[in-house]
């Protein structure tokens, strides 16, 4: 590279010497040209001008003689025009000299023609030569006119053939300048291409460069090196990108295993996060609902132990009944919970079965006509299958949650309602009350989980009972729907799908309770 | 459209075919005017610059006169013509003389000299106005002592004649030379003579058809010098009695009252015109030979009145008007003391 740059300096020194040398031989060349004619020039103006003045000072002799004024020797005359037609004669050959076009030599000779017969009648009038006959004076003065004329004509001609060749030769100095300009153009050129190509020989590896530089830096590090044989700078320089680049590749892994672990951890703090929520969700709901049976059980145990010997029979079963209440009610709350512990953990199963779908309801009333004497559950089923696919305790979950949940939000109206009734592959059954009721603003909410309706104010409850009941229900592939209207009561309806002996069987998963273990 | 040009082209000819004769029959006449280009000397005096710039002092020199107060130019004033602007000139006795001073142009190809021609040769001319008591009234013997007191006279006339000096011979060719240069300039009609046709006017052009025909001026001023060198009575009316060439020619009827056709060069600077200068102006002349030669035996045959129109006339005069030459200054010489 170094060699190169060297070689191309060297190269622009001896072209620009060179070219110093042609353009100094050109203008040399063109200048001695114009020196030429610039002396030719003047010395035909020399000649022109001693021509002139012979022609006058012989024509001012001729015509000093010719006015017979004063009286002029003939020796006097003959000096006198001796020494003008010496001149005369000098001037004339000086011109002939001067040739420059036939036009011109034309004219020349005609003068010379013209000058020959006026100088024989210059000197016949003035008696240097002798003869019977002298010209008429008018003649003569109009041959010398002639003369006069020619002369002008002959001037006027030299001058436009000198300032023709005058204006020739400034157009090959122009010519000159002009070439010069092309060459010198012409090697700026050159050499503006050979810089270019030389920039661009360094540049484009350079550019390649930077583009891959640029390439490792966003972090593709797919690219290729072309120029790494290369045995100048540049080749080093592609050398080292390289080597760059296999340590940005080393660095990518690493980042990637980073970014792997960091995942990870991640994860864990989520799943650990979950486990708090549902650890405080889990306290304070035991806080609320867990002290209400346990009181109950405490209170009955208390009155039992207080009056031990003054109790009957029928206050002890009185009592026990009360204790065993609560224990139930506490268990259903511990089921419910587990089970939607469960469920959100994904970790809920059922286990559909052949059951017999109108016996479950049956029982199931008949159980909360059983517990609960305040209310009176009626059912009315029409034509269910009697081929049901379903989890026999998660639907008894439903119904015994929808039943409860139907007591408990109807303090002051007993009659609850079942009907059960089968639509194509469906079977629907609706549990209604003629209780508290709801808004359309708590309706839309009503599945989400400890979610309680404004018109719950005062009723105990936990929120997690219709959000189970909704999952069991999707578990069946089936929904729940809920229609109420505040004050005069709320019905809510699930669809099952009827399945078939095609039916999918989810397997059981071993129930895993973390929270339950973590407690 | 061929109808129309029939017609131009008739016309045409209708009117050129007697310009084509006028033409033809002016450049065979146009021929015969053209001027000579150089003055023949005599060989017994051959040109020499000093010999006519003697000659020259010695025409305007008064001290050739016998009162030293006439010159030749006196009587033949360059301004004139060589002439004298009045009927005849006035000399040595301050009488007028009894015929007009003869031009003084061209006269190196006039011979013989005088109205009469009694002189044979210009020097012999010379001579007798000098000496004629009614003229210059000169003496040469008188003359000769007179210009040897001039130490610069004496110079030049020996550095001319050597052997001779001032002598009557030597003073007569000096004055002669110089006489035979005395030229009519190039008038308008040498140039239109040398195919110059814009110089003169159509009227002259026609003038000059006249004076070669109806006017028969040419058959005595002929060729360029507008002379023919003889003597003619022209029927002029006999105001004073004059032979004429008669005094010289006693046995020739015709010349009895017969004069010397004169040139008509620069004839506007000349008048009154005639040997006696009666006629004032041209007109005059030209009415003259229309209506004026009075017919007596001496009259010359080839003089009759001729018939012009009016327009012929004026076109006759315009010619004659082309014949004059632009004025030519003449330096005076500074005499000798």
């Amino acid at each position: 590279m170094r060699s190169k740059i060297f070689m191309s300096i060297f190269a622009a020194l001896l072209l620009g010497v060179l070219l110093c040398g042609y353009m100094y031989f050109v203008t040399e060349k063109g200048i001695h040209k114009v020196e030429e004619i610039t002396n030719k020039t003047f010395q035909t103006v020399k000649y022109a001008e001693a021509f002139h003045n012979s022609f006058k000072s012989i024509d001012t002799l001729t015509n000093r003689v010719l006015s017979m004024t004063s009286f002029i020797t003939k020796e006097e005359i003959k000096d006198q025009f001796d020494i003008s037609h010496k001149a005369f004669a000098n001037a004339s050959k000086g011109m002939s000299d001067y040739s420059l076009s036939p036009l011109i030599q034309q004219k020349f000779e005609q003068l010379n023609h013209q000058k020959e017969a006026w100088l024989r009648d210059s000197k016949l009038l003035l008696g240097l030569e002798k003869s019977e006959t002298i010209p008429i004076l008018e003649i003569y003065k109009q041959r010398q006119e002639n003369l006069h004329h020619t002369l002008d004509e002959f001037l006027s001609l030299a001058k436009k053939e000198t300032s023709d060749q005058l204006l020739l030769s400034e157009k090959e100095l122009d010519n000159t300048l002009l070439t010069t300009f092309v060459i010198t153009l012409t090697v700026s050129i050159v050499f503006t291409l050979f810089a270019f190509l030389l920039a661009r020989g360094l540049s484009k590896p350079l550019v390649n460069l930077v583009h891959t530089a640029e390439q490792l830096a966003t972090g593709n590090t797919d690219v290729t090196f072309t120029q790494k044989d290369r045995t100048d700078e540049i080749g080093a320089v592609v050398r080292a990108v390289a080597g760059f680049r296999d340590g940005v590749i080393d660095r990518l892994s690493l980042q990637e295993n980073f970014k792997l672990q960091t995942e990870e951890l991640k994860e864990a703090l989520s799943k650990e996060k979950e486990l708090n929520e549902l650890q405080s969700e889990f306290v304070s709901m035991a806080s609320h609902e867990f002290r209400t049976p346990l009181a109950i059980i405490d209170a009955s145990a208390r009155r039992m132990e207080r009056r031990k010997e003054k109790l009957s029979s029928d206050d002890i079963s009185k009592r026990t009944q009360k204790i065993h209440n609560a224990v139930s009610r506490m268990l259903g709350l511990i089921e419910s919970t587990l089970m939607v512990a469960r469920a959100d953990k994904g970790k809920l199963s059922i286990t559909p079965k052949e059951i017999n779908l109108t016996e479950l309801i049956e029982q199931c009333c008949e159980n909360q006509n059983e517990i609960i004497t305040s209310h009176i559950v009626t059912h009315e089923l029409e034509e269910l299958p009697d081929l049901f696919i379903g989890d026999q305790a998660a639907l008894t979950q439903i119904m015994t949650n929808l039943l409860s949940n139907a007591v408990k939000y109807s303090p002051d109206n007993f009659m609850i309602e079942v009907q059960g009734w089968m639509r194509e592959t469906d079977v629907y059954i609706s549990v209604k009350d003629h209780g508290l009721g709801m808004d359309e603003e708590d309706l839309s909410n009503l599945f989400g989980r400890f979610f309680r309706a404004k018109t719950s104010t005062g009723i105990p409850g936990t929120g997690i009972g219709l959000n189970l009941v909704r999952t069991l229900v999707e578990m069946h592939e089936g929904e729940i729907s809920a229609q109420s209207s505040l004050g005069k009561g709320s019905t809510f309806t699930i669809r099952l799908p009827i399945k078939g002996e095609n039916s999918t069987n989810i397997d059981q998963e071993p129930q895993s309770l973390k929270y339950a273990s973590q407690m | 459209m061929r109808n129309f040009l029939k017609l131009i082209i008739g016309l045409g000819s209708l009117t050129g075919f007697p310009a084509l004769c006028f033409a033809g029959d002016a450049l065979t006449l146009k021929s015969q005017y053209k001027r000579p280009l150089e003055i023949k000397f005599p060989k017994t005096a051959p040109y020499s610059p000093q010999l006519v710039t003697l000659g020259k002092m010695l025409f305007f020199d008064p001290r050739l006169s016998g009162k030293n107060n006439l010159n030749c130019a006196s009587c033949h004033n360059p301004s004139f013509g060589y002439e004298v602007p009045v009927k005849t000139p006035i000399g040595a006795t301050l009488t007028p003389l009894k015929r007009q001073a003869p031009t003084l142009l061209n006269m190196a190809w006039v011979a013989p000299l005088f109205w009469d021609g009694r002189a044979e040769t210009l020097e012999e001319q010379a001579a007798g106005p000098i000496t004629h008591p009614d003229e210059m009234g000169g003496e040469f013997e008188t003359i000769i002592k007179r210009l040897s007191k001039s130490p610069e006279y004496k110079k030049f006339f020996h550095y001319l004649f050597p052997q001779t000096g001032i002598t009557r011979e030597n003073i007569l060719k000096a004055i002669a030379t110089y006489e035979r240069t005395i030229i009519a300039g190039w008038a308008p009609f040498d140039k239109w003579i040398e195919g110059d046709e814009t110089a003169i006017s159509n009227a002259a052009k026609r003038g000059f058809i006249i004076f070669n025909g109806a006017g028969k001026c040419a058959t005595c001023h002929s060729g360029w010098n507008f002379t023919d060198n003889k003597f003619h009575d022209i029927g002029l009316e006999i105001i004073e009695k004059d032979l004429g060439r008669a005094e010289h020619e006693s046995n020739n009827v015709f010349a009895e009252n017969a004069f010397k056709t004169p040139t008509l060069r620069n004839l506007s600077h000349r008048s009154p015109f005639m040997h006696n200068g009666h006629l004032k102006s041209l007109e005059d002349v030209v009415d003259h030979y229309i209506s004026g030669v009075i017919d007596r035996p001496s009259t010359s045959p080839s003089i009759t009145n001729v018939t012009l129109s009016i327009e012929q006339k004026s076109d006759l005069i315009a010619f004659l008007k082309s014949l004059t030459a632009e004025r030519q200054d003449v330096s005076m010489p500074i005499l000798p003391n």
